[in-house]
């Protein structure tokens, strides 16, 4: 009963995916990784439904996977926002930190089919202080209202599911059976992931192709 | 189990910790950045503003000026012996020669074209003298003759200079303004002091008026000089400027 209803609770992640599709003649191309983390994150949430509940076998190698595809595409979608072949290095740096962790985490220690919450806590934490440094800029250079803005909602949507994960992530390495809190936190995470969604739904609502308004002015519509 | 529950949560507690360090330490660079990225904005507007008021100030001198010497003389070669057309024509030589001298007027306050050749002193000697004998302020000026600085320092500080007078004329009701330049071990220092109404510092940036303060601030911040205001309702306004050598 847990697994369906955490199992429902993730599918809301499906909120954001249709407005985008609804909205995908005015999606701004900039926004294209975000968009495609959704769809990973939605065949992920699927897939370890099936793992679990049909074959009764660990989801851990689709976290696993999910974690480094996710990973690398948010990076590059901070990548993009930055909007800077400057800060290149420091991305291309952060990507290819991000793989040897996780193929020293998976491959060399040979756990692909167990937890390990490491390369999560990693790559959360990195995530947090990116989205930090881009709230930060746009609170001082954006101008115009930055709760209507999709970057920021974005920012803020990844600030509290990273910091959630990287507390998830111990409560897990505790164990629930050892700790009361641990095991609240564990079961707060279905949750948290829905409010989120439900974040990046809103944030997918505002999204718009700036380009095409500029367009219409040329084509005298 | 005690030993990993308690370094689990020192762990993630640090990385919190570090989060929110990061936050702040984010907020003052953007902040520092902002700042300084204002400061640009208003520097390259003063100087837009300085060049702008050069080129019309040559214009006016170059062009203008002339053109109106130009008219006055052939006017003066005109023979009438119609008193009344005699007249008119004084008349008209009289305002021409009012409309050069108000010319010359604008044009100086434009830019003193003396500032690069006699320099700061001179230069606001001879502006406090062009103002004496129309405002009921009275005006001292101290500063010893041989005080040298570099050209963009003199451009800023006579218009700072301009902007105290100014200020003090429309708004202090001051019926004394003493302005003291003087060179000390760190620093050339301008000390300003007015016996008028005041105001309070605070109300005043508040409220958006002292535009004329912002002004004498920005040029401050060009001349990397520290400025400083004591001014107070009925006890009139202190100014101190220091430029550091």
């Amino acid at each position: 009963m847990a697994n369906i209803l955490n199992f429902l609770l993730s599918q809301s992640i499906f909120i954001p995916i249709i407005i985008a599709l609804i909205r995908i003649k005015h999606f701004n191309r900039n926004y294209y990784p975000f968009f495609l983390v959704l769809i990973i994150g939605f065949f992920a949430e699927l897939a370890s439904f099936i793992e679990i509940d049909t074959f009764n076998e660990t989801n851990a190698w689709v976290i696993k996977l999910y974690s480094l595809l996710e990973s690398i595409i948010l990076l590059y979608q901070f990548y993009i926002w930055r909007n800077g072949k400057r800060r290149q290095v420091i991305f291309v740096l952060l990507c290819v930190i991000c793989l040897l962790f996780w193929i020293v985490e998976v491959v060399l220690f040979n756990n692909f089919n167990s937890f390990s919450p490491y390369f999560r806590v990693f790559y959360a934490f990195v995530l947090v202080l990116l989205s930090i440094n881009q709230i930060n800029s746009m609170i001082f250079y954006h101008e115009g209202t930055l709760f209507k803005n999709p970057r920021f909602i974005l920012c803020l949507g990844f600030i509290i599911i990273f910091l959630y994960q990287i507390i998830y992530e111990a409560s897990y390495y505790i164990g629930s059976e050892q700790s009361a809190v641990a095991n609240k936190i564990i079961m707060g995470f279905g949750y948290i992931n829905f409010s989120i969604n439900l974040l990046y739904a809103i944030a997918m609502f505002f999204i718009t192709d700036k380009k095409n308004d500029y367009n219409r002015y040329f084509s005298g519509q | 189990m005690a030993d990993r529950l308690f370094y689990t949560v020192v762990i993630v507690s640090m990385l919190i910790a570090i989060v929110i360090i990061f936050f702040v330490v984010s907020v003052i660079r953007y902040h520092k950045r902002y700042i300084q990225l204002q400061k640009e904005r208003i520097q390259a507007q003063i100087m837009i503003q300085e060049q702008e008021r050069k080129r019309i100030a040559n214009d006016l001198h170059d062009s203008l000026g002339p053109m109106l010497s130009t008219v006055k003389l052939y006017m003066h070669s005109i023979t009438v012996d119609n008193d009344t057309d005699k007249q008119s024509l004084d008349k008209a030589s009289d305002y021409i020669d009012e409309t050069i001298a108000n010319l010359r007027e604008i044009s100086y306050n434009l830019l003193p074209g003396s500032l690069s050749r006699n320099g700061l002193v001179t230069v606001v000697k001879e502006f406090l003298s062009r103002l004496s004998g129309r405002h009921a302020i009275k005006i001292k000026f101290e500063a010893p003759n041989d005080l040298a600085m570099p050209q963009n320092t003199e451009l800023h500080l006579f218009r700072v200079i301009q902007e105290i007078v100014h200020n003090a004329i429309k708004h202090s009701g001051a019926a004394t303004l003493k302005l003291r330049l003087a060179r000390q071990p760190d620093g050339l220092f301008l000390l300003t002091e007015d016996n008028g109404k005041g105001f309070d510092l605070y109300d005043t940036s508040e409220a958006s008026k002292g535009l004329g303060l912002k002004s004498i601030e920005n040029r401050c911040e060009m001349i990397n000089a520290s400025l400083k205001i004591v001014a107070k309702k009925n006890e009139g306004c202190k100014i101190i400027i220091k430029i550091p050598e």
